[in-house]
C-alpha cells in the first residue's frame, strides 16, 4: 500500500483503539488514577479538557499531596498582615568591639595551647573586622512604625523560686491605652518599685488583650472548606521565590524603635502562639532583655528582664513557655501567658551557651563543659504545683571543651562541642547513644536535629549534614563530604552539561540540581562560608547557615548545592538563624534583625506557621 | 473448582483459589457454599476481558492477600508507581483493554490488579504536556482560548518567572 494510504487507514483506526481513559471511567475511578500522580502532571491534566479539569482539580488529591508534605491548612483565616517594608537604617551604634560570648573555645588540639580565657571571637574577630568598613551612620528617614502607639509590655523577672507556680510576680506595666485607672506606663529604663496592688490585679490578664494590632477574625467570608490546591500552589511559590532569590528584605530593631535591643543580639526564635495561631519572633541579647516582636508592625510587644544579669546568649520558646540562658550561668523558664517567672536553675558553673526544651525534657550546655537534664513534673496536682516544675537536674554528660549547642528531638539529645565531637543522649534513660568524634576538623558551633538528620556549623567554616543512621551525609567540607544516594527513580539520564549521570526526577530544574550535587558544593570554593558558621537552621526542603562572615546561606537539603547567598545585609558577625516557609530571619553583632520575606504580595493566612 | 458465567454467556471453570483474588467472587462463594454444580454469574464483565482477569489471577493466586486496613502498605503504595516485571507484560494491552480491566478489577474487586491497572495509566499521563495527554487518548480540547490561557496562568502562578 502507498504511504499515503496507510496513513489514511491509520487516521480512521486509531481512534478506535484510543479510549479517553480517564474521562470514559467513574470519578472516583479517574481520581484514583489521579492519585499516583505528581502535582506538575495534574497541572498539566487540568489543561486537557473540562472533564479531566474537574479531576485533576478535586480537592481531595491536592489535600492528599498537602498531607505528603506535612502542609496544614490554617484555620480560622485572617487578613493578609504582612511585614511592613522597614527603612533600612544603618545601625551605627555597633563600632565597640565585642567578643562573641556564645560560643566557648575549642579543644586544646596539638598543643598550640591557648590560654583558658582566650575565647576565639577575638582571633576571628580581628580577621573580621579587616574585611568589613566601618559602618556609617544611617540616613535619618524615621520609620512610620517608630510613630505608632507604643504597647509593649515589660515583665520584670524576679528571682522568687519559692512562689512559681503562683500568678505572676512580675510587674506588668499596662499599655497607655488601657483604662484610666491604671498607672501610667512604665519603662524598664526607669524602673518602679514594684507595686503590688497592680499585680494582683493584672497578674493573670492576658497580655493579648491589648495586642491592638493582631489581626481580627474575618467574619463570614470565609470559603466553604479549605482549597488545597491553592495552598499547594502557594507553598511551591514561596519555595520558588526562595530557589530564586525573590525576597523583600526589611529590618527590625531601626533606630528609634521603641524598647528595641540595645546590644548586640545573640539568640532569635519564631514562635507561633498554640491558642490563636499568632507568630511572633523572640529576640535576645547582651543587652540582658528578651523582646517578643510582633512581626505584622514591627514593633516590640514584650519585655522580657530582670532575671539574667549577664547576656541572654540561647532561647528557646516552646508550648506557652519561654526558656532563656546566659552569661550569667543562668537558665530562666517563663510563662508566656503572663510573663511570670517559673523558674530559675542555676546549676551550671559557667555561661550557659544554648538551652532547649520540649513537653517533657529542658537540656542546657555550658562553657562548663556539661550538658545538664531537666524532666518537667507532672503538675496536676495542687500539692505539686507548689513544687517546682523541673526536676532536680542531673549531668548527662560531659565534654572535652565548652559545650556550645544542643539540640532536642523527641528522646534524643544531640550536643556538640569544641572538642569536635557529636554525642547522641536518650533523654529517658541518660543513656549516651552514639559520640561521632572529629565530626568536624575544628570545635562545632552550632547544631539543629530532625531525627535522624544532624546539622552542624564549625569553627572549620563548614557545615555537615549527617544521617546519624546510615553515617552518611553532604559537607561542604571535602573531608567530610559522602552524600546519601539521592532520591531519584530507577531512570537516569545523562546531564548535557558535564556529561554526568544523574537520576531522573521531572523537571530540568530539577536534572541540573541533580548534576550538581556531582560538582558538589564542596567543590566550589566561592560558595562556602569564609569563617566560623555560627548558626544553622534545618528544614523540609532547606537549610540554613549564619557566618561571622556577615552572610546567609542556604542550601538544598538533599544535596547540599547553595541556593541563595545572603550577603551585605548585616554588618558583623550573624549569630543567630531562623526560617519557616514565608521567611528568613537573623540577628547578629550589628544589632539588626533582618528579615528576608517570601510572602510579598500574596495572601498566605491560610498558611500555618 | 467453580463455574463462572460472563455476559457474553460464556462458561469458565476455575480453580476455587484463583477466583478468591476477587473479593467478589470470594463472598458470593462463601454464600453458595460447596455446592459447586452452581454457576455464579458476572455480569458486567465480557469473556474476553474475563480471560485477561483470570489470566492475571492465575499467577497471583498464591500472592499474599493485601490486608484491607493496612495504612502502612497504602501509604508506600501511593509513593510508588512501580509495577512489577510480569504484570507490565500483561498490561502491555491496547487502551480499550486496559480501560476494561480497570472496571473488571474494580467490579470484581481485585485490588492489587485494579492497582496494576491505574498505575499504568498514572505512567502514561506522567511528564506529559497537556498536548501530548490529547493525543495519546484522542481526547478533543473543548476549552475556549480564554478558559485555557486562565487556567495557564493559575499553573504558571507558583512558578515565580
Amino acid at each position: 500500500m502507498p504511504r499515503e494510504q496507510i496513513a489514511r487507514v491509520h487516521r480512521a483506526i486509531a481512534p478506535s483503539v484510543q479510549v479517553d481513559i480517564v474521562g470514559s471511567l467513574p470519578s472516583e475511578l479517574a481520581l484514583y488514577i489521579f492519585s499516583f500522580l505528581p502535582w506538575q502532571t495534574l497541572l498539566s491534566a487540568a489543561l486537557v479538557s473540562r472533564r479531566w479539569r474537574t479531576i485533576a482539580d478535586d480537592n481531595s488529591l491536592w489535600k492528599e499531596l498537602c498531607a505528603q508534605k506535612g502542609w496544614a491548612w490554617r484555620w480560622p483565616r485572617v487578613p493578609h498582615d504582612p511585614v511592613p517594608l522597614f527603612s533600612v537604617a544603618a545601625n551605627s551604634d555597633g563600632d565597640e568591639e565585642f567578643d562573641d560570648e556564645g560560643v566557648g573555645e575549642d579543644e586544646d588540639s596539638d598543643g598550640s595551647g591557648s590560654g583558658s580565657d582566650h575565647a576565639y571571637g577575638h582571633l576571628v574577630n580581628a580577621h573580621n573586622r579587616s574585611g568589613s568598613g566601618v559602618s556609617l551612620p544611617g540616613p535619618s528617614s524615621v520609620p512610620l512604625q517608630q510613630q505608632q502607639q507604643q504597647q509593649t509590655v515589660v515583665y520584670h523577672g524576679q528571682h522568687h523560686p519559692h512562689v512559681f507556680g503562683l500568678p505572676a510576680t512580675p510587674r506588668i506595666n499596662p499599655p497607655s491605652r488601657s483604662k484610666s485607672s491604671r498607672k501610667p506606663r512604665r519603662w524598664r529604663t526607669s524602673p518602679p518599685p514594684v507595686a503590688f496592688k497592680n499585680n494582683s490585679n493584672n497578674a493573670r490578664s492576658r497580655p493579648s488583650a491589648i495586642r491592638h494590632s493582631a489581626p481580627s477574625v474575618l467574619p463570614v467570608a470565609e470559603p466553604p472548606r479549605p482549597n488545597y490546591k491553592l495552598l499547594h500552589q502557594t507553598r511551591i511559590l514561596l519555595k520558588n521565590r526562595l530557589v530564586h532569590g525573590s525576597f523583600r528584605f526589611s529590618t527590625l530593631q531601626t533606630r528609634g524603635t521603641p524598647n528595641a535591643h540595645t546590644s548586640i543580639i545573640y539568640c532569635l526564635q519564631l514562635y507561633t502562639y498554640e491558642d490563636d495561631g499568632r507568630q511572633v519572633l523572640f529576640t535576645g541579647s547582651k543587652d540582658q532583655t528578651v523582646c517578643e516582636w510582633n512581626l505584622g508592625t514591627g514593633s516590640v510587644e514584650r519585655v522580657f528582664e530582670g532575671a539574667h544579669d549577664g547576656s541572654i546568649l540561647s532561647l528557646c520558646a516552646y508550648g506557652n513557655y519561654l526558656a532563656t540562658a546566659g552569661s550569667d550561668l543562668r537558665v530562666c523558664l517563663w510563662d508566656l501567658r503572663d510573663g511570670s517567672l517559673v523558674k530559675t536553675i542555676t546549676d551550671h558553673h559557667d555561661s550557659v551557651l544554648c538551652v532547649r526544651f520540649d513537653a517533657k525534657h529542658l537540656v542546657s550546655c555550658s562553657k562548663d563543659r556539661t550538658v545538664r537534664l531537666y524532666h518537667f513534673r507532672n503538675t496536676t496536682s495542687a500539692k505539686q504545683q507548689q513544687q517546682s516544675p523541673l526536676s532536680e537536674g542531673v549531668i548527662l554528660g560531659t565534654h572535652r571543651a565548652a559545650v556550645n549547642a544542643v539540640a532536642l528531638s523527641g528522646p534524643l539529645v544531640v550536643s556538640a562541642s569544641g572538642d569536635k565531637s557529636l554525642r547522641v543522649w536518650d533523654a529517658d534513660t541518660g543513656a549516651l547513644l552514639r559520640t561521632f568524634e572529629g565530626h568536624h576538623s575544628r570545635g562545632i558551633a552550632a547544631i539543629d536535629v530532625m531525627p535522624p538528620l544532624v546539622l552542624s556549623g564549625s569553627s572549620d567554616k563548614h557545615i555537615r549534614l549527617f544521617d546519624i543512621e546510615k553515617r552518611r551525609g553532604w559537607s561542604t567540607a571535602l573531608e567530610f563530604h559522602d552524600p546519601l544516594p539521592s532520591h531519584g527513580g530507577a531512570e537516569f539520564a545523562v546531564c548535557q552539561a558535564c556529561g554526568g549521570t544523574v537520576g531522573d526526577n521531572a523537571s530540568a530544574t530539577g536534572l541540573e540540581r541533580r548534576c550538581m550535587q556531582s560538582r558538589r558544593a564542596s567543590s566550589v570554593v566561592s560558595e562556602m562560608h569564609t569563617d566560623l558558621v555560627r548558626s544553622v537552621a534545618l528544614g523540609p526542603d532547606f537549610v540554613l547557615s549564619g557566618s561571622y562572615d556577615q552572610s546567609i546561606k542556604v542550601w538544598d537539603r538533599e544535596t547540599g548545592v547553595l541556593l541563595a547567598d545572603l550577603s551585605g545585609r548585616h554588618e558583623g558577625r550573624v549569630f543567630c538563624v531562623g526560617f519557616d516557609c514565608t521567611k528568613i530571619v537573623s540577628c547578629g553583632e550589628d544589632q539588626k534583625i533582618c528579615i528576608w520575606d517570601m510572602s510579598y504580595g500574596i495572601d498566605t493566612s491560610f498558611i500555618q506557621l | 473448582m467453580v463455574i463462572i458465567r460472563t455476559a457474553d454467556k460464556e462458561k469458565f471453570t476455575v480453580d476455587r483459589d484463583v477466583a478468591e483474588c476477587s473479593v467478589l467472587l470470594k463472598n458470593l462463594l462463601e454464600d453458595v457454599g460447596e455446592n459447586e454444580e452452581e454457576e455464579i454469574p458476572v455480569q458486567n464483565i465480557n469473556s474476553s476481558v474475563f480471560r485477561k482477569v483470570l489470566e492475571w489471577c492465575e499467577h497471583h493466586k498464591n500472592d499474599p492477600r493485601p490486608a484491607s486496613d493496612d495504612s502502612a502498605a497504602e501509604e508506600s503504595r501511593r509513593r510508588t508507581t512501580d509495577i512489577s516485571e510480569w504484570d507490565q507484560k500483561f498490561i502491555a494491552v491496547d487502551q480499550e483493554m486496559l480501560f476494561e480491566i480497570i472496571l473488571a478489577a474494580n467490579y470484581l474487586d481485585i485490588k492489587p490488579l485494579l492497582d496494576v491497572g491505574c498505575k499504568t495509566v498514572a505512567n502514561m499521563i506522567k511528564g506529559k504536556t497537556p498536548e501530548e495527554i490529547r493525543k495519546l487518548f484522542n481526547i478533543t480540547n473543548d476549552f475556549t482560548p480564554e478558559e485555557e490561557a486562565q487556567i495557564r496562568r493559575e499553573n504558571e502562578w507558583a512558578e515565580d518567572r
